[in-house]
């Protein structure tokens, strides 16, 4: 039992990472646009969340430096990244009307070599490495809840000993939900991404939609990157530390079915996937084969819902198309 | 009154059709201008951006044997082009080339490590270059067949299929193919094993240009390049054209991921010699870019391909004598799809100004 | 459009050739009085805090130190570079640009290496920490690695310590003396240093015992992590690692347990739980091939020294944390371990399945990947890197759990 806890707390740490970059392409994709970008938006999120917080301890000196501040500028500064990362490859897509896979995976190429890019100029800038000091890394892994609830038998661990991040995450999480189902703006959008025509005819701006939709999704993603960077990669800059996440990501939406309440058990599962092979142990299960479960789950969800063609757990019917009101 | 209205001041119209030359100007002039923005980097850390370019030409053809290197980078860039180009002309979006590429070397990899010893060398490279070309046929058919018989989203199930392959590499890596107990180290293929030499390159880059005279006429002269482009056009039309669409899909498909695999063959045995989970090194993807942007024209792709590797191989110079970080080659690399992807637009569309009130009446 | 095509081609190629003879590379230019050019490829970069931090920490020491001898060295390094054919690309490019020297940091590099080396016969190659270089019939690549096992017996021994200090307040029962130990692979090299570390902390504490994690990677930052928060978890104590990053002792220090480091001093980053760490002093092996090739000698393609030439070396010891009398006990140990008064390896002081060991080859030379030459166990004692400097124990000694031996 306690073990099972331990397993579900450390699945959480990662996939807390997970779940931000899920929400933000959950967001992006309910417009229709299929941002393969994720991963290159992680990227850019990581770094330039970490060199936010890096550059404003180094201005203010490490004694003067306001670990809440420095996670309000962590944030901001990821969430532009993404948010610019987005903005181009909203452009390209939406304006220009390019395909938007091959858009996709070249923000890809991109936000990896400016992550990468802006990680390794840095260190050469500094002369060493790129680290925060511990006291704003305590300040980002800080567990806001106090210990009387964290000491509750059982569900103390498991509901109270996160940091912020967490929290943050499963509050977006629930607000999406009702965003999409409840408000005039969600449907809306859930609109453009499922008939685009429709919507047009009925009046809704398509384009400030999808715009909107991809821009604030990719800064959402990026902020995954960066709390990938502060909280489990020990707020050091990690040259492929970041590698695959967004991908996993990506594989997430589809799990998800496209649904960000689905995204909270769905990014801990994946979490726990992911880490299960160091505390979990099936003699006749290798290791790496634990690694690619997330990858085979989302396959098998993905052909049965395809099969059931349940018209509620689809991707939204425009997936990937762009839209062009000259050939309605 | 109304009508004026309704107009926006600037539409949008379908071009019918630009001048070939003019279309490949633009695009010339969109690679330009990429150059220039990806001068903005360089020039963040301090170096003098026309110095830095002049080094990245330098480092990739500056002498001989960088300029085997460059073209050692570009033959699998090439090579998996050439095996997207027929899925995108199809519309069947499939980004697992990274994949059908693991998988191919995997069964190229299996023969080379426990036949070498029993078969002549031209049998057993020709038993892994068929061998190869099954396997990444085999693993491309797999979402083929499941676009069409359920409609699965096919973007979506190929790349899963590329981490699940992967992952399998990293276990044989582990388990049953490694070398020294707990290296996780494939040994070395026997020299039997390893692709030959002419003029110093591998000979993959033979078959790469074999393929691209291949693939030019199968996508222009054949009855199968019809039917792709049929399809490419309008599903139902085929259907109404009495085509199986989802034969030709799989069909496709098995073509695509077996140019896949024997490239995946053709890195295995002619460039590393091993096999190890990165073996497609994001070539998978890269080369998904290359072929939009050669407009899926097999020659033009040689040129984009030299491009990116040249650009790849001179980066690392750039590191080691400017201290500029490696990745920028990903910056400049991403900067170009951005700028040329952009220029279809201009290729392909029209803006329309709203014309004057008076001219407006007169219509 | 083909027309445009064989343009573009021709275009390139002619840029090429004008850059390519408008500037003479600066590697060709003859090295003068005793500048020596020399190549350092990396697997990681110093973000790491760890292993290539530890790498470039040698390398700037050795710099100094030459450059008080008048030998001026020219570095060309190279960092992020993956154990694949990039990897024979960096070589290429490092002999290119006009090393006469080029070290290789990572085990995976050598069969890269190796390749490249042929055709370079006048360039040195070396593959630090693997073992293939020194015994093939290449003259030109060289193999090095130092006894950090010594250095893991030293920092077992300060954990053991504290575990005692534990046992004494009454914090843990003795059955409790659990150390967690998250390695990379169940590879020679990682093996010989946990067992190592294990005699070490089992001198001092008879009743520890230990759970060994493996990772599957060198460096993964986040796996390192979980490991350790999952050894923690299963009522480890202390943790100590041989992988590349910063962030067990970071996990070891969230969940309220004591560390001890490898590479680089990790008080830093984990003041409350880190105590000491050990690492390999580069600079001593540079410092020394450098100096050799210049004066036109060649060092053994072999190398491997130990504590008594500071070659293996422990960072400052964290008082604060430590148990009391660590220094002394440590000094003393060390100094034992210089004069050969305590052997590591000690047949008398483990067991493996409940016997003594007795035999154990330590070199493989017929390719299979299986040990088949030279007894290393003889006087006593199993003999690490005495017939080659790369690690080869292998064995699983009694007290070690292996908790996933998939690696």
């Amino acid at each position: 039992m306690s073990s099972l806890i331990a397993l579900l707390v450390a699945s959480v740490t990662f996939g807390t990472v997970l779940m931000y970059g899920t929400l933000g392409e959950i967001l992006t994709e309910k417009s229709g646009n299929l941002n393969l970008g994720v991963e290159g938006i992680m990227y850019m999120g990581g770094a330039f969340g970490l060199a936010g917080a890096f550059t404003y301890e180094k201005a203010v000196g490490v004694a003067a430096s306001n670990g809440f501040v420095a996670i309000v500028i962590a944030v901001v500064t990821a969430f532009a990244a993404g948010a610019i990362a987005s903005l181009i490859y909203g452009f390209i897509t939406i304006t220009l009307r390019a395909n938007q896979n091959v858009t996709g995976l070249a923000l890809t190429i991109f936000g990896t070599g400016v992550g990468q890019f802006t990680g390794e100029f840095m260190r050469v800038r500094e002369g060493g490495y790129v680290a925060l000091s511990n006291h704003l890394k305590g300040a980002f892994t800080f567990q806001i809840f106090p210990s009387f609830l964290r000491d509750i038998p059982v569900i103390g661990r498991i509901l109270f000993s996160h940091n912020a991040f967490f929290y943050i995450a499963i509050a977006l999480a629930v607000a999406m939900h009702f965003f999409f189902q409840k408000t005039k703006t969600g449907m809306y959008l859930r609109s453009v991404g499922e008939s685009p025509s429709t919507a047009d005819a009925a009046g809704i701006n398509i384009t400030k939609y999808k715009y909107l939709a991809t821009i604030i999704g990719g800064g959402i993603s990026a902020i995954g990157g960066m709390v990938y960077i502060t909280t489990t990669a020990g707020c050091v800059w990690n040259h492929e530390g970041l590698s695959g996440v967004g991908w996993l990501a990506v594989a997430l939406v589809i799990f998800c079915m496209w649904r960000p309440l689905n995204a909270i058990w769905g990014s801990i599962l994946f979490g726990a996937l992911m880490i299960m092979y160091l505390r979990v142990r099936v003699a006749f299960i290798p290791t790496e084969i634990y690694k690619i479960l997330p990858y085979i789950v989302t396959v098998v969800v993905l052909v049965f819902s395809s099969m059931r063609n349940n018209k509620e757990k689809q991707p939204p019917a425009s997936l990937g198309v762009n839209y062009f009101r000259e050939e309605r | 009154m109304t009508n004026e209205a309704r107009t926006p001041w600037v539409r949008l119209a379908k071009r019918d059709a630009m001048d070939p030359r003019k279309a490949w100007a633009i695009r010339l002039g969109s690679i330009l201008i990429a150059l220039l923005l990806g001068m903005i980097p360089v020039f963040i850390t301090g170096n003098n951006p026309i110095a830095a370019y002049g080094t990245i030409i330098k480092g990739a053809l500056g002498r001989p044997i960088y300029i085997k290197q460059t073209v050692k980078i570009a033959i699998p860039l090439l090579g998996c082009a050439l095996a997207i180009a027929p899925c995108f002309k199809m519309r069947f979006w499939n980004i697992g080339a990274e994949g059908q590429i693991t998988a191919g070397a995997i069964a190229a990899s299996y023969f080379a490590l426990y036949w070498y010893q029993k078969v002549p060398s031209t049998l057993l490279l020709l038993i892994m270059f068929v061998s190869a070309a099954v396997a990444g046929g085999i693993w491309g058919l797999i979402p083929a067949f499941f676009k069409a018989k359920w409609n699965t989203n096919e973007t979506l199930f190929t790349l899963m299929m590329n981490y699940i392959i992967i992952g399998i590499v990293a276990w044989l890596q582990g388990g049953p193919w490694e070398g020294r107990k707990g290296s996780q180290i494939i040994p070395m293929f026997d020299q039997s094993a390893r692709l030959p030499e002419v003029f110093g390159v591998h000979i993959g880059w033979i078959i790469v240009l074999v393929m691209v005279v291949l693939m030019h006429i199968y996508m222009n002269f054949t009855k199968h390049g019809y039917e792709i482009a049929v399809i490419g056009d309008s599903e139902n039309t085929a259907r109404y054209a009495g085509m199986n669409v989802g034969r030709i899909m799989m069909r496709t498909m098995f073509l695509s991921g077996a140019i896949s695999g024997i490239v995946g063959f053709i890195v295995v045995s002619g460039a590393n010699h091993t096999l190890y989970r990165g073996v497609a090194n994001g070539v998978g993807f890269t080369s998904i870019t290359v072929a939009w942007l050669s407009q899926l024209n097999s020659f033009a792709m040689i040129v984009i391909s030299m491009i990116l590797a040249i650009l790849t191989k001179g980066a690392s110079k750039l590191q080691t004598e400017l201290k500029v970080p490696m990745s920028i080659s990903s910056i400049v690399t991403g900067i170009l799809l951005f700028c040329m992807l952009s220029s279809e637009f201009f290729i392909n569309y029209q803006l329309i100004f709203r014309q004057k009130k008076s001219e407006e009446v007169c219509r | 459009m083909k027309r445009f095509t064989v343009m573009l081609v021709i275009m390139l190629m002619t840029v090429g050739m004008v850059f390519a003879q408008g500037s003479k590379e600066t590697a060709s230019a003859p090295a003068s009085g005793s500048t020596i050019k020399v190549g350092l490829l990396c697997i990681g970069d110093e973000n790491d805090q760890g292993y290539s931090y530890n790498f470039i920490q040698g390398q700037k020491e050795a710099t100094a130190k030459l450059a008080a001898e008048g030998i001026n060295v020219e570095w060309v390094t190279k960092y992020n570079i993956g154990e694949d054919s990039t990897c024979r690309d960096a070589n290429i490019e490092a002999a290119e640009e006009g090393c006469k020297i080029i070290f290789n940091n990572s085990y995976g590099f050598e069969p890269f290496m190796l390749e490249v080396a042929k055709d370079y016969p006048d360039v040195d190659f070396v593959a630090c920490t693997n073992c293939v270089s020194a015994f093939d019939d290449l003259p030109n690549t060289f193999n090095a690695f130092a006894n950090i096992y010594e250095g893991r017996y030293v920092a077992g021994v300060a954990a053991g310590m504290k575990i005692n200090q534990l046992i004494e307040q009454g914090k843990i029962k003795p059955e409790g003396a659990v150390i967690g130990y998250v390695g990379a692979y169940s590879f020679a090299e990682v093996v010989s240093g946990f067992t190592a570390y294990y005699l070490g902390a089992k001198s001092v504490c008879p009743s520890v015992t230990m759970k060994v994690t493996f990772v599957g990677s060198w460096s993964d930052a986040t796996a390192e992590a979980d490991a350790a928060k999952a050894l923690a978890d299963q009522g480890c104590v202390i943790i100590s690692q041989h992988s590349d990053n910063t962030t067990p002792a970071t996990a070891a220090q969230a969940a309220g347990v004591f560390h001890t480091g490898y590479n680089a001093d990790m008080t830093g980053v984990a003041p409350a739980a880190s105590i000491i760490s050990t690492r390999i002093d580069w600079s001593v092996y540079f410092t020394e091939f450098i100096k050799a090739y210049v004066a036109g000698e060649k060092l053994g393609q072999d190398w491997c020294k130990g504590m008594d030439d500071n070659a293996v070396i422990m960072t400052k010891l964290n008082t604060a944390i430590a148990a009391p009398g660590t220094e002394a006990k440590i000094n003393q140990v060390m100094a034992d371990i210089a004069a050969g008064k305590i052997q590591v390896f000690d047949t008398s002081t483990f067991t493996v399945k409940g016997k003594v060991l007795t035999h154990a080859f330590a070199r493989d030379t017929n390719g299979d990947f299986a040990a088949d030459t030279d007894e290393a166990v003889f006087d006593g004692a199993f003999h690490e890197s005495y017939f080659q400097s790369a690690p080869y124990f292998a064995e699983q000694i009694d007290g070690i759990t292996w908790l996933n031996a998939a690696y």
